[in-house]
C-alpha cells in the first residue's frame, strides 16, 4: 500500500475526498475539519492504493457530525 | 438499455469489483466485505470453476481478488483457473497466512477505517485513521 485516501458520502456529499493519510505508527492518518460539512449522518471509507495502480475500498462506517 | 444487458447478480459488489479491475478504476462504494461477498456469490450461484483471462486494465487485481477468497489458482494456456470452487469454499481460505503468500500472485490488499469508530459522533477537527494491509 503506497497511499490511503478518505471519502465521505451523505447529505449533499457524494464520495467527496476529505483527506489523504500520512503513514504513521498508528496507520494512515489525517486531520479532518468536520465543520466543512453540515451536521448530519455520513458514511466514511478509506481507499488504499498500491504501486501497481490497484486500489481497494474499506467497508463503510457511519458517523454523525454534530457541531 | 434495459432488456439488452444481463441483470447484475448479487451481491452487486462482486461485479463492481471486477468491473473496477477491468476498467482500472477505484472500486465503487460498498458497505460490505469484498472477500466475503465474493465467497457468498460463488456459493449462491454454485460456481464450480473460475477462468480468468488476462484482459482489461488490471487483470492481476481480479486474480488476487479470487485468490484471497478461494485460494491458489493454476495457470494453464495463458489463463488462470480455479477448479473445485465449492470444495474450496468449505475451507476458510481467508484465515491465517493468505493463499496469496504461496500463490505467486499479488496480494489483494485491504484497508479499514480505524478511527472514528462506526456509529461515532464527531465534531471540530478530528483525526481519521485507517490501516492498509497487503493481505486480507
Amino acid at each position: 500500500v503506497t497511499s490511503v485516501d478518505f471519502y465521505l458520502r451523505g447529505g449533499s456529499q457524494h464520495d467527496v475526498p476529505i483527506g489523504t493519510g500520512r503513514l504513521s505508527l498508528y496507520g494512515w492518518i489525517t486531520l479532518w475539519d468536520t465543520k466543512t460539512v453540515p451536521n448530519g449522518t455520513y458514511t466514511l471509507q478509506s481507499v488504499a492504493h498500491d504501486a501497481a495502480g490497484g486500489s481497494s475500498r474499506s467497508k463503510a462506517i457511519t458517523i454523525t457530525v454534530r457541531n | 438499455v434495459q432488456g439488452l444487458n444481463p441483470s447484475v447478480l448479487e451481491p452487486k459488489s462482486v461485479q463492481a469489483t471486477l468491473d473496477a479491475a477491468f476498467y482500472g478504476v477505484v472500486p465503487p462504494l460498498s458497505n460490505s466485505d469484498a472477500t466475503a461477498d465474493l465467497r457468498e456469490f460463488l456459493r449462491k450461484y454454485d460456481v464450480q470453476a473460475v477462468i480468468a483471462f488476462p484482459e482489461g486494465a488490471r487483470p492481476a487485481n481480479a486474480v488476487s481478488y479470487f485468490a484471497t477468497a478461494i485460494g491458489c489458482p493454476v495457470e494453464s494456456g495463458g489463463v488462470t483457473v480455479w477448479l473445485h470452487v465449492q470444495q474450496r469454499l468449505l475451507v476458510d481460505q481467508t484465515q491465517g497466512p493468505t493463499a496469496n503468500d504461496t500463490c505467486g500472485v499479488r496480494p489483494f490488499f485491504t484497508t479499514r477505517v480505524l478511527t472514528p469508530a462506526n456509529g461515532a459522533t464527531v465534531s471540530g477537527t478530528r483525526v481519521i485513521a485507517a490501516n492498509g494491509t497487503d493481505y486480507s
